[in-house]
């Protein structure tokens, strides 16, 4: 999926790892530069999972499938 | 005087006595604290000095302010009084009650500074602020003490003489709709990293962020800014990490917990200004 891809729809940015289509920022910008945005569907924050743990998000997309990909924040689920 | 009349009246004697004996402080002069409480700091303990105006015990009872106080320490009958506390954890905030054998006359709170005091001995005191009873039930504090991760503590307005250290009274911070960037989000992260900072709840969690933006320029943390205006603050004592938009909001704060982490942040060192 196209980090950087904006979704009109939702007037949001995509995270790498989900999928969700509503974050404030794009995970990592044009330069790279992590959002430091936590995903509230999987839970995944570049800048920290992936420079502080050293999970890919290849390997947080693979745990969040096999966690049933439940919605991670304790915020409501978005209809839809 | 009929004997049935009599016996009642040694039976309530009797009891008056009893009751004398076994509740001495209803007919004793009430304890009192002289002056204000003084610590003094040491790296994972430190030692609280009061005064009373009469003959009193010793007893302080503390623990960390997440949980309820269970440890007990107690010291001798007198009007000086001294208690050391030990074992304790750099970071956390505890909750002391300082007292009477058998009353408490004050509750405070403290944090211990990250770091190792430089000093060899116990670093001259600070002085406890009592903390206000409205605050306890709402779970935040007006005054809490907090150190520095270094033992050079600012001055800032004290009692004490020069001698002494002491103290920067915690600013209040505004609540975190007001500091956080997408006030929503702020349980989400405050899910991820609370624990790093022993908060109770997001907004505690959200006060240690702005105050730790408060703190940067006076406690020399490094801060970067990069194209965008944003500021990275990294803490290497504590290893404590902020991110604040340009105009202060926070984006994140937690604890790396990887060596190197803030070499790689992007933007340039910048020096911030008080």
């Amino acid at each position: 999926m196209n980090d950087r891809t904006v979704n009109k729809l939702s007037g949001g940015y995509s995270c790498q790892v989900c999928g969700y289509p509503e974050l404030q920022y794009p995970p990592r910008d044009s330069d790279g530069i992590a959002s430091l945005e936590i995903c509230p569907s999987c839970g995944y924050q570049p800048g920290y999972d992936d420079d502080c743990l050293g999970r890919s998000t290849d390997e947080a997309r693979a745990l969040w499938i096999e966690s049933g990909r439940k919605w991670w924040s304790t915020r409501p689920r978005p209809e839809g | 005087m009929t004997p049935t009349l009599f016996g009642f009246l040694r039976l309530f004697a009797q009891l008056g006595i009893l009751v004398f004996a076994l509740c001495p402080s209803l007919t004793a002069d009430e304890v009192h604290l002289l002056g204000t409480p003084r610590l003094e700091m040491g790296t994972n303990q430190i030692v609280i000095r009061w005064s009373t105006d009469q003959q009193a015990g010793t007893s302080v009872l503390f623990g960390p302010v997440t949980e309820r106080p269970t440890r007990r320490i107690k010291g001798k009958v007198g009007t000086s009084h001294a208690v050391e506390l030990p074992g304790l954890e750099p970071g956390i905030r505890y909750r002391v009650i300082l007292g009477t054998a058998r009353n408490p006359l004050q509750t405070n709170e403290f944090v211990l500074p990250s770091g190792t005091v430089s000093s060899p001995t116990v670093v001259p005191l600070a002085v406890i602020i009592p903390i206000h009873p409205a605050a306890t039930t709402t779970g935040t504090t007006s005054n809490t003490i907090a150190w520095h991760s270094d033992s050079k503590v600012q001055l800032a307005k004290s009692e004490l003489d020069s001698a002494t250290a002491s103290v920067v009274a915690q600013p209040n911070a505004p609540p975190a709709r007001e500091t956080w960037s997408h006030p929503d989000t702020v349980q989400d992260h405050f899910r991820r990293h609370g624990a790093d900072f022993h908060a109770r709840d997001t907004e505690e969690y959200a006060a240690k962020a702005w105050r730790f933006r408060q703190q940067a320029a006076a406690s020399g943390f490094l801060v970067k800014k990069d194209k965008k205006g944003v500021l990275r603050i990294y803490d290497p004592a504590s290893d404590t990490f902020g991110a604040y938009n340009p105009d202060g909001a926070t984006r994140t704060f937690f604890k790396p917990g990887k060596k190197g982490y803030f070499d790689h942040q992007p933007g340039k060192l910048v020096k911030l200004h008080e």
